[in-house]
């Protein structure tokens, strides 16, 4: 089996990209570079006022960005180390809702199980459009 | 009903077998989670960092950034494994091709898209040209050689396709699960083709399904040609 059983797709307000994705550098994929390039808006076009990223995730990476989630938004540090699989679980469900509102960020996890079924879906809840370019 | 025909003729015939080959990305071959080929991709839903080139040309697809690595999708098809895009931001890349640009081509993709809501980009290279889109809405498959040739509805969403491309300018075609698909070609000037991308281009159109196996070649297979490899891949993943 994985190790990288969990799936995370966050959709983060541009203002925060840059941040975000280098505390992400800094701390999750240190080798890796732009997690949030895929342009996002409410017409589908530019400018950009959104991007997301899908991220198959260990654990404990998982654990560290909702701990960076939950210092921003100003919320009680997960204790992730102690806490079962139900109740992280349970823990990104009751916290959800203050991330987005008091971040703008829209988190959605999963099993990394192959199936991307919550990606759709939590894009029309977004009311956003992927920025696709016309190929002429 | 299933049609195996011309297996038998086919004994010891591998991609390489034909002259050209620029490309080899083999089912289950070559499979690591991380750009530098460390850790070997196994377990399903593993993420794929890298994969090897099995032509021998070193043209090996990779992405150095982890949240857009697709995953390995164990027993996907016949048995074999897939490399699966998750439709928001997965990509593999290789460096300019060992060798040159290409400008005349031929190329065969093993593949299953699962997207219904999004166009999404298969196979691609030099972010212009020899892109191949589905647009699920309409269920389209295209080729795009520097301006899109017309469309032709022809895939179904989940469903194992073995498509062989070819890029010549004058009659670019596709051949799908042995059958030549006719209006489809896109400029009558080849256009130059410097890497591969696989799962996106232009940051948009991102691919969900995933992929068994891409060959390419740096020439223009001649129908028979043609005819064999699909045969060699319909032999090993039973598609039609």
């Amino acid at each position: 089996m994985t190790n990288f059983t969990r799936r995370l797709l966050i959709l983060i307000p541009a203002s925060r990209r840059t941040a975000f994705n280098t505390w992400i550098n800094n701390n999750i994929d240190l080798t890796g570079g732009d997690w949030f390039y895929m342009p996002l808006s409410t017409t589908g076009s530019d400018p950009a006022t959104h991007y997301w990223a899908s991220a198959a995730l260990r654990e404990t990476q998982l654990g560290l960005i909702m701990r960076q989630l939950a210092t921003m938004a100003s919320i009680t540090l997960p204790d992730w180390q102690n806490m079962t699989r139900p109740q992280r679980e349970q823990w990104v469900v009751d916290n959800l809702v203050t991330i987005r509102t008091v971040l703008g960020i829209r988190i959605r996890m999963s099993d990394n199980n192959g199936r991307e079924e919550n990606r759709d879906s939590e894009l029309a809840a977004s009311g956003l459009l992927l920025v696709s370019t016309t190929l002429l | 009903m299933k049609k195996f025909f011309n297996l038998t003729p086919l004994g010891g015939f591998t991609p390489k077998s034909l002259s050209g080959l620029v490309v080899w990305l083999k089912s289950g071959t070559g499979l690591f989670q991380e750009s530098t080929f460390a850790t070997p991709s196994i377990a399903n839903n593993d993420p794929i960092g890298g994969w090897q080139d099995q032509s021998g040309q070193g043209n090996h697809v990779v992405q150095t950034t982890a949240s857009k690595r697709p995953s390995i999708l164990t027993n996907a098809v016949n048995g074999w494994s897939g490399v699966n895009f998750d439709g928001v931001d997965d990509q593999l890349l290789s460096a300019n091709f060992t060798g040159g640009t290409l400008l005349n081509e031929t190329s065969f993709v093993v593949l299953n898209v699962t997207g219904t809501t999004e166009d999404s980009i298969m196979v691609s290279s030099n972010s212009a040209n020899g892109v191949i889109i589905n647009n699920p809405t309409a269920n389209d498959l295209n080729l795009y050689n520097g301006q899109n040739g017309a469309y032709t509805d022809i895939i179904t969403p989940g469903t194992n396709y073995i498509i062989s491309i070819l890029f010549n300018g004058a009659s670019s075609n596709i051949i799908l699960n042995g059958s030549l698909q006719s209006n489809v070609n896109p400029n009558s000037t080849p256009q130059p083709e410097e890497n591969l991308e696989i799962g996106q281009i232009f940051a948009s159109f991102p691919l969900a399904g995933y992929i068994l196996e891409i060959i390419k070649y740096n020439r223009v297979l001649t129908l028979a040609e043609r005819i064999t490899v699909d045969n060699y891949l319909n032999g090993k993943f039973r598609v039609y």
